[in-house]
């Protein structure tokens, strides 16, 4: 009955509005199109998402054995699992592919865009197109393009938080969406360990911006959401206290201390005053904060610290905003500022928080939900400059996301591939095939070790030995690297011990090789980065 | 007269509060640079000789390092060097001095622009504690005077729209137009910031009504820039502004030949359509640009050139951040004609330092600070009134505490850190070294002192007040280096080169030499080590 209902509202949402399905196809094709090569490889955690998915399918268990677990531990870094289970049935539909593991992130981007045109029409209601406008911008804005294609569970939470803030505001008419707004924010923890601190900012931010309101809410229901809430995101909270969470201290800036002789320059008596660890704790972050707003991270080159995260010479906005933006942010705040101008600006100014105390001195992934205000104010200014300039605004606008969005296509369906294959671990696919392939003519096949995880690369490409092999031959030591999978090792390349032994196949990049290997080693396979200068991988015979 | 005190004993008391800032210890701290000396000794040559140190008479760019620095800021000297002799006084009064006006012409312009007296005194104050504004008065900065001009010619403007006439936008137009004397940067944002003045008051039938004095005074402006016109395409200058221009920088064009291989194909149509030098030489500039408005530049570390900053300090302070974002939200909320002006000025100020590779750049974007101490005097003011209006008393002291504490640490690092963390951003050690050779250098053949530190050769005319026509035309100018720079190697006994310790031993007998403390060897017969007022070890000094 509800779902019926949600069916009917959906189809008077899409039918009689031609520009918003034009928007959703705009949006679909940008996120769908070549989807299995652009990005042009897997990333350890995409494989690694894609193959817990087909072990559950197949198994009802993780890689490890573990029956229909709520967080994988997959490399020891315990992924929380709902990404995972959305990819079951596409796994079981598609088979499992590039394809079928990203397709989950694929339509939440779609999905999203839709999203952001019921938020910005329920927030702000007098500003004629908004909605369709702010669905514009987000379905060519490259930011959730990027983290729409491929399997990126911030992409599916940010989804989560999107539907927890839409029906949360919706609420306020229809009192029951509460316990659904719970419900979304709560599997958002389910979904992306960044979820912790980014989910929580929002709710904190919409506690504060709309307590009155929120007071008036029938408490009933407030509990029911509350508990359903509770229960969900029960499994997740309970980590962080038994140290599964231990990879959040790997990223936390606070791992990271000032060098002694660093402190020694400033050891004066005005240590405590002016130098301490706190207030240098302090710069860090802010200076993080400060990279999400600057026009090097926006437009021009994007996260250069994270090249899987933004394609090359991309921020993640559109250059077209470099115009639109400013423009949005007059217009913005020329309005009264109500609540929800306020919950948007504050949501501005606290989204990038999580990345802001990370290692990294830039990450869209971890600031990815700073998207979102950004989109909305930047459409401020679209639709108030087209209000203003009528057809010469409409060209002038035009030109711009043209030009725009084909600087940003080109630079991301040619350069990503060509540019940044390495950091993509591109290589690992045809590495894997080709050694499956020749796996009984050797008996001993050593395979590099590395971070990158060249065993997970062997179950997704080959998941047939996974299902049956995987128990038995699977050593996992507790930093997270596998030793061996059959027949196949995975070790550092010591070259003085592996030239002799005799008949071995060996695959390693050619640095860890010396240069004059083929003394000792016939080449039998040399595969190239997509830049096709590089070697990803050489494949050799001992002789 | 006590109604003039009665009336601005606030303002008084700021600017005399910015001298202090600014006058302290100007002397000695930092230690003068190799460019300061540049002016203070071409000063010196024009006023005993008529000719600047390389025999050009009274130049409009000074040819000095090759790199023709404008000329203007050399003629201010010049009075003080004649009445105060060749020192660091004289090289450095002038530029403090109109630091220092310059925060009573922004009270001026901001009480011109708004008419509310507590917005221009707030404008005035942080002016005068800007971290930017006071490193850059400090010290032989000719950008700084050139911002004193700009600033004050957008006021004479002003004030000539209130009484229009041939005389008031006469002086407006001088004003302006010295500062294109003065600095590079001002040639490109003076034009610009015109336009937008222009456009902007259009309504105000200025050119209908006041067409005889604007048409006699931009005559006379024109007469007075033909000068500059003919030196500018002169071959010197032109190829000094386009070693530095964004045209120089080879990274665009790089990137255009490695975007168009990753097309596949260099020849394909796209490849060349989406990247070209239009379109990567104009996101370049735009990149630039944007970096001037980066956080982390304008309230956390500033400048990436130790020269021009102060270690863990932004061009801002941090409590800026705050008041920018209230300014400018109030300023969006009611865009009056004059906020339009500021907000203009603060987009076309970096524009002349985008056009240049490096980028943010706070020299040559100096005037930034003009527009952006007023927006954040404006945040100030309302999130004062914010605090008042909810009787948020602990609020308002924890503000001002965080502001003091703020300026403290500027201050402490200032005086504390800067000269020891970057210890080769000046010249320190120089004026040491160079007291100690005039009393003990005498006796010596040769005296080879090291290049390590930047054109030790001006340092040595300027301390040793070297007789200019004993210099001129008896020295030789190097080629330019990588960077557009040339320098001499060689003047009376003196001479200036990398010390390899073996060779110029063997090369000068019974000469002084003077190296880093790297390249002399352990064993040499050091007679002196000279340490700069940081207590860093900057010279060895070997008789051999």
């Amino acid at each position: 009955m509800k779902i019926n209902n949600f069916l009917i509202n959906f189809k008077k949402l899409i039918t009689g509005n031609w520009l918003l399905v034009l928007i959703l196809t705009i949006a679909a094709f940008l996120r769908l199109w070549q989807l299995g090569s652009v990005p042009p490889s897997l990333t350890p955690d995409e494989a690694s998402l894609g193959y817990n998915a087909y072990s559950i399918l197949k198994t009802g268990k993780d890689e490890y054995g573990q029956s229909l677990p709520i967080i994988f531990k997959s490399f020891g870094d315990y992924k929380p699992g709902l990404y995972v289970y959305l990819t079951v049935p596409f796994v079981a539909v598609f088979g499992l592919n590039e394809w079928s593991t990203r397709l989950p992130s694929a339509l939440a981007g779609i999905v999203a865009v839709i999203l952001i045109y019921l938020i910005a029409k329920s927030l702000f209601r007098n500003h004629g197109s908004l909605g369709l406008a702010a669905a514009f911008v987000a379905a060519t804005n490259p930011w959730l393009i990027y983290f729409s294609r491929g399997a990126w569970e911030a992409n599916v939470s940010l989804l989560l938080v999107l539907a927890g803030v839409y029906f949360f505001l919706r609420s306020f008419e229809n009192q029951k969406l509460i316990i659904l707004s719970l419900i979304f924010f709560s599997s958002t923890l389910l979904t992306y360990q960044g979820a912790k601190l980014s989910t929580v900012m929002v709710v904190a931010l919409l506690l504060v911006v709309y307590w009155n309101e929120i007071r008036q809410l029938n408490k009933k229901y407030v509990v029911y959401g509350l508990i359903l809430g509770g229960i969900i995101a029960l499994p997740i909270v309970s980590t962080i206290f038994n140290g599964q969470a231990g990879r959040l201290s790997v990223f936390s800036i606070f791992s990271y201390h000032r060098p002694p002789e660093e402190i020694q320059k400033y050891s004066d008596s005005y240590y405590y005053l002016f130098h301490s660890e706190p207030l240098n704790y302090l710069r860090a972050i802010t200076g993080r904060w400060f990279n999400v707003f600057s026009g090097k991270f926006l437009f021009f080159e994007g996260d250069t610290e994270n090249p899987i995260h933004t394609a090359p010479y991309q921020g993640v906005l559109l250059l077209a905003d470099l115009f639109f933006l400013p423009l949005g942010f007059y217009f913005f705040f020329k309005n009264k500022l109500q609540k929800e101008y306020v919950f948007v600006f504050l949501w501005l100014l606290f989204a990038p928080l999580s990345a802001a105390i990370s290692r990294d001195t830039t990450s869209a992934v971890r600031s990815l939900n700073t998207a979102i205000p950004f989109i909305l104010i930047s459409s401020f200014g679209l639709v108030y400059f087209l209000k203003k300039f009528r057809y010469v605004g409409f060209v002038i606008a035009t030109i711009f996301y043209i030009l725009a969005i084909t600087y940003f296509a080109d630079a991301y369906f040619v350069h990503v591939p060509a540019h940044n294959s390495n950091f993509w671990r591109y290589g690992y696919k045809e590495a894997v095939q080709y050694v499956v392939q020749n796996q009984s003519k050797y008996e001993r096949i050593v395979f590099e070790q590395s971070f990158n995880q060249p065993y997970i690369y062997f179950l997704f490409y080959n998941p047939k030995i996974g299902t049956t092999v995987l128990e038995k031959s699977l050593n996992i030591k507790d930093v997270g690297l596998v030793q061996s999978l059959d027949n196949i090792e995975f070790k550092q390349i010591d070259w003085q011990v592996l030239k002799n032994e005799h008949g071995a196949l060996i695959v390693a990049s050619p640095i860890s090789l010396p240069p004059d290997f083929s003394k000792d080693a016939d080449l039998l396979k040399e595969i190239k980065y997509l830049n096709d200068r590089d070697v990803a991988f050489d494949i050799i015979k001992i002789k | 007269m006590t109604n003039f005190f009665k009336k601005y004993w606030l303002i008084i008391i700021i600017v005399l509060f910015a001298a202090f800032l600014r006058f302290w210890k100007l002397d000695t701290y930092p230690a003068l640079n190799a460019d300061e000396a540049a002016i203070g000794y071409n000063a010196y040559s024009l006023i005993q000789t008529g000719k600047d140190e390389h025999g050009n008479s009274w130049p409009i760019h000074f040819q000095s390092f090759n790199d023709y620095k404008p000329g203007l800021y050399f003629y201010l000297v010049l009075p003080f060097v004649k009445f105060i002799s060749l020192n660091e006084w004289a090289v450095r009064i002038p530029n403090a001095f109109l630091g220092v006006l310059t925060v009573f012409i922004v009270y001026f312009l901001v009480k011109e622009l708004f008419q509310k007296e507590r917005l221009a005194l707030v404008s005035a104050l942080f002016l005068a504690i800007s971290p930017w504004h006071i490193h850059f008065s400090r010290g032989g900065w000719e950008v700084n005077t050139a911002t004193f001009f700009l600033t004050f010619g957008i006021l004479l403007f002003l004030k000539a729209l209130k009484k229009p006439s041939t005389f008031t936008f006469a002086v407006c137009f001088l004003t302006l137009i010295l500062s294109l004397y003065t600095y590079h940067a001002a040639r490109i944002i003076v034009p610009l910031l015109g336009f937008g003045v222009l456009g902007l008051y259009r309504k105000e039938s200025l050119i209908k009504n006041n067409f005889r004095p604007l048409l006699i005074s931009s005559l006379l402006a024109i007469l007075l820039l033909i000068p500059l016109a003919k030196d500018l395409v002169s071959g010197g200058v032109f190829s000094r502004a386009a070693g530095v221009g964004l045209f120089a920088d080879k990274g665009p064009i790089n990137r255009i030949n490695e975007q168009r291989g990753e097309h596949g194909n260099v020849t394909s149509l796209v490849g060349k359509l989406v990247h070209n030098k239009v379109a990567n030489y104009g996101l370049a500039f735009f990149e630039n640009w944007a970096d001037h408005y980066h956080g982390e530049f304008l309230f956390l570390t500033g400048d990436a050139i130790q020269r021009n900053k102060v270690p863990e300090t932004g061009q801002m302070y941090l409590f800026d951040i705050l008041f920018l974002t209230v300014g400018f939200i109030v300023i969006f909320r009611n865009l009056s004609k004059s906020w339009k002006l500021i907000i203009w000025w603060l987009l076309v100020a970096p524009v002349a330092a985008a056009l240049t590779f490096q980028a943010p750049h706070a020299l040559r974007a100096e005037n930034m600070i003009i527009p952006l101490v007023i927006v954040s005097a404006l945040g100030f003011t309302r999130v004062v009134d914010w605090l008042r209006n909810k009787n948020f008393k602990v609020g308002l002291w924890l503000l001002g505490i965080f502001m003091v504490w703020l300026f403290g640490r500027y201050e402490h690092i200032y005086w504390s850190h800067m000269s020891k963390e970057f210890s080769f951003s000046s010249q320190y050690g120089v004026k040491e070294l160079i007291t100690y050779i005039k009393e003990n250098g005498s006796e010596f053949k040769d005296i080879v002192v090291t290049d390590r530190y930047d054109q030790p050769y001006i340092l040595f005319l300027f301390y040793l007040q070297y007789p200019p026509e004993d210099f001129q035309g008896k020295h030789s100018l190097t080629s330019r280096d990588e960077f557009g720079f040339s320098t001499v190697r060689d003047f009376d006994n003196f001479h200036f080169e990398s010390i390899n310790f073996q060779s110029a031993k063997e090369q000068y007998p019974g000469s002084l030499i003077v190296g880093t403390p790297g390249e002399i060897l352990k064993e040499a017969n050091i007679i002196k080590r000279i340490y700069g007022t940081n207590g860093f070890e900057y010279f060895d000094i070997v008789a051999n």
